[in-house]
């Protein structure tokens, strides 16, 4: 009992640590701010945006931004800003699942080659390796055209291209921890190798995959985004951020809001993953972590 | 910290980046020797060619590039005639039964290796197109022909095996450049008569041409063409990167210029536009030998609920003419239907497909490739429909993908296809309208229009050939596969200072370059 009321209070303490060095980087909040804004648009986009993502008006067709159009208006006459709003959840669904799904399977890979290290870890990280030698978008369009370009097939696709981040990261966390005091007593215990992976090992292992999770998350954002910017996976009239991109590329000359627009939501939200990422990693690994 | 740092440079550079894109490069200036009106390199850029064999053409720098080195028998000019005065044959006439077609070729016109034209080269080219074993799509064109006879060195005989009032634009057709019958294999290297000498090929970068001395036109003044000394063609894969190109002054011309560069070419000072009717078009066809299109009064109801006018406007900024879902528009003159355009009724739409058992509403796949404006007609034609209670959903694919080897666009329910403006309303009739045609994307088969389409192949007579069109324009209209949003005008764009810029209504490569010439 006492010792659990003593975890906690370590547990809080550690956190009031991490809260005071966060406070000295304001960057994270706006970072929080920022990804916080867009989920919720996610949430409620629909809801609050002035105008429908797809109503066209015809004779309002690339419109400057004005107190109607606060963004302007594309070729359509769509208006830009409701738009972004709407088109966050498709960001949110396509990158996050992606995320998620590399951060399920990196994990898994990661901490059976960590863990039992050898032949298992040789060829894991052998194939892990011609993974990563192909660029990233390039062998996106192979598989995207293979499959056909779906949204699913985007989210496949994410996730299967991050693996190898992921999978090292936590490989390398592993390999660290499986020396540790605790493992050893866990396998004196007569613990199964799969208990001690995921009751032992990975409770530690979720910090850095935090950290990890949030910056592979600003990539997938980018990555989906170039997709859509050239045509896979989205199609018309969703408000894919990148594919609204790629149709007002065409119209820059004459409407540079209808570019600007899309790919400053993309930037502004990248960068606020950024800034969550890096607060994060000072908040769950003030040490810093092995990479 | 230092990820901060890197993230907010990342940042501002993409943000520089962009404006930097959208800004006016400065390109070299070459000061090339004039004299009048000759001199100076035209330099123009487009997509890479797929064929460089004149007999294989299919794609618009293919048609333009066979321009440039080879020249017609018969050329179709820029109102869909043809001229004699810019043909390699300086007269022709047809016998009595129409049978017999017999054309004059010029004397001393030469090959640019030298070798005098005869009538033993245009038996050559033409054989080549007629022969099944090559296996072009040209042979369907020429089927009509029994024999090609040489009596003499300058006569060349085609005999047919029906009347074919279509002969002369056929035998202008894009793939009939004259070549040296010695030639080879035309795609290893291009000898024609034509204006322009292949001077190098870098394949997938560029390829030049050098000034014909022995060419054998002259302007009306009697000096020799062509003005220009050379033609430098850039294969440019970018649409945006053709404009930016002709912009910054790398280039000077271009041919098919995208609708939505229009009004910033025309606000640019240093640049004109150039516009031609034509009958280039959109079809948006409905497949009709199955459900749901099968039923003509769904495809009432989409004719119904189309806005044609706000298409036009919205994904090509208004620069043509509304269509009446048919494929023979007003560029024809008098073969053209003149009615008012069917106007929309979204609750006729509504009734019609209630009608049709789709009164709980209607969910369709369009298929649509991704070639401006075909995705912007393809959006809009969702919003119009969504009114009406159809649910279209959009299947964006890459053209080579819809043109592909599983020709999805002869498969596919409700699909947009590009059709190119062609010399005669009778190419469209026997390609894509009638049972057996070869590219009847719309599976449509209608007895009537059938009869009505043989009839007007043989019918020799202009005004009973035009009232025969006005007939199957009327039935496209009544119970026609396909919609026509609108017939769409051929655009340029031209550095100022090059002159003599003749529009055409036939395709956007025939403008004939011959007579174009750059001002001081």
């Amino acid at each position: 009992m006492a010792d659990t009321a003593t975890k906690a209070a370590s547990k809080t303490r550690r956190l009031a640590a991490g809260w005071r060095r966060l406070r000295r980087y304001p960057a994270t909040f706006i970072g929080f701010f920022i990804v916080g804004f867009f989920l919720l648009m996610a949430v409620i986009g629909p809801l609050v945006a002035p105008y429908g993502f797809s109503d066209q008006m015809l004779s309002e067709r690339l419109q400057p931004p004005s107190r109607q159009h606060l963004l302007g208006t594309d070729q359509f006459g769509r208006d830009v800003f409701s738009r972004i709003l709407v088109g966050s959840r498709d960001v949110y669904i396509v990158a996050g699942s992606g995320t998620l799904l590399a951060v399920l399977l990196g994990l898994t890979l990661g901490l059976i080659a960590g863990y039992f290290g050898r032949l298992v870890d040789e060829i894991l990280m052998r194939l892990i390796d011609v993974l990563l030698a192909i660029p990233p978008l390039l062998l996106a369009m192979i598989i995207l055209f293979t499959l056909g370009p779906s949204r699913s097939n985007v989210i496949l696709v994410v996730g299967f291209l991050y693996i190898p981040m992921v999978s090292r990261v936590v490989r390398s966390v592993v390999l660290d921890l499986k020396t540790r005091q605790f493992v050893e007593a866990a396998k004196l215990r007569g613990e199964t190798s799969l208990s001690i992976m995921f009751r032992e090992i990975f409770p530690n292992v979720l910090p850095p995959l935090a950290v990890e999770a949030s910056m592979r998350f600003s990539y997938a954002i980018f990555l989906v985004a170039s997709l859509g910017f050239l045509g896979l996976g989205v199609q018309p009239p969703s408000p894919d951020w990148g594919l609204m991109v790629g149709e007002a590329r065409n119209y820059f000359s004459q409407a540079q809001w209808a570019l600007l627009g899309p790919a400053g939501a993309v930037a502004v939200l990248v960068v606020g993953v950024g800034f969550m990422s890096d607060g994060l990693r000072r908040m769950l690994l003030p040490g810093g972590v092995s990479r | 910290m230092k990820r901060t740092l890197v993230l907010m440079i990342a940042l501002l550079l993409s943000i520089g980046l962009v404006w930097a894109s959208g800004g006016q490069g400065e390109g070299p200036t070459t000061e090339p020797v004039k004299e009048g009106k000759y001199g100076g390199v035209l330099r123009k850029a487009f997509f890479a060619p797929n064929s460089l064999d004149p007999a294989f053409s299919s794609s618009i720098t293919d048609d333009e590039i066979a321009r440039y080195w080879g020249d017609f028998l018969v050329y179709v000019d820029e109102g869909l005639s043809p001229d004699q005065s810019r043909s390699l044959a300086e007269k022709w006439q047809v016998s009595g039964d129409g049978l017999t077609w017999t054309f004059t070729l010029r004397k001393g016109v030469v090959f640019h290796n030298g070798v005098e034209l005869t009538s033993k080269d245009v038996k050559f080219t033409f054989d080549r197109l007629r022969d099944p074993e090559l296996g072009t799509a040209t042979v369907a064109i020429y089927a009509g022909i029994d024999s090609i006879e040489t009596p003499d060195k300058y006569t060349v005989v085609f005999k047919l095996n029906q009347v074919n009032p279509d002969l002369l634009i056929n035998l202008g057709d894009y793939h009939t450049p004259v070549l040296w019958s010695g030639i080879g294999d035309p795609k290893a290297k291009q000898i024609g008569t034509g204006a322009f000498m292949v001077e190098s090929y870098l394949p997938e970068d560029r390829m030049t041409f050098k000034r014909n001395p022995n060419y054998w036109r002259k302007d009306a003044e009697g000096n020799q063409l062509p003005y220009l000394d050379g033609i430098e063609f850039l294969f440019l894969g970018e649409p945006s990167a053709q404009v930016e190109a002709l912009r910054g002054g790398q280039i000077d011309y271009l041919s098919y210029l995208p609708p939505e560069y229009v009004p910033t070419l025309e606000s640019d000072p240093n640049m004109v536009v150039y516009q031609k009717p034509s009958n280039t078009h959109y079809v948006i066809h409905m497949r009709s030998d199955r459900k749901p299109f099968g039923d003509v009064r769904v495809r009432q109801a989409f004719r119904a609920a189309i806005d044609r006018q706000a298409i036009l406007d919205g994904a090509f900024e208004g620069l043509g003419v509304t269509g009446r879902d048919t494929p023979i528009g007003p560029a024809y003159a008098d073969f053209y239907l003149d009615i008012p355009e069917l106007p929309r009724d979204v609750a006729k739409a509504k009734r019609l497909l209630a009608e049709a058992g789709y009164a709980g509403g209607l969910t369709v796949t369009l298929t649509a490739q991704q070639l401006s404006p075909v995705p912007a007609i393809a959006t809009i034609v969702k919003e119009q429909l969504a009114e009406a209670g159809v649910d279209v959903e959009i299947q964006l694919v890459p053209s080579d993908v819809y043109y592909g080897a599983d020709n999805l666009w002869l498969e596919a329910d409700f699909s947009i296809t590009d059709w190119g403006s062609r010399a005669v309303p009778q190419n469209y009739m026997s390609l894509a309208y009638t049972c057996d045609a070869k590219w009847n994307e719309s599976h449509w088969c209608d007895q009537e229009v059938d009869a009505l389409s043989a009839q007007a192949a043989v019918e020799m007579d202009r005004g009973k050939r035009a009232g025969i069109y006005k007939q199957i324009q009327q039935i496209f209209i009544d119970r026609g596969p396909i919609l026509v949003p609108f017939f769409a005008n051929s655009l340029w764009g031209a550095n100022k200072r090059l002159k003599g810029i003749v529009p055409s209504g036939y395709l956007g490569t025939a403008v004939d370059l011959n007579v174009v010439y750059f001002e001081d």
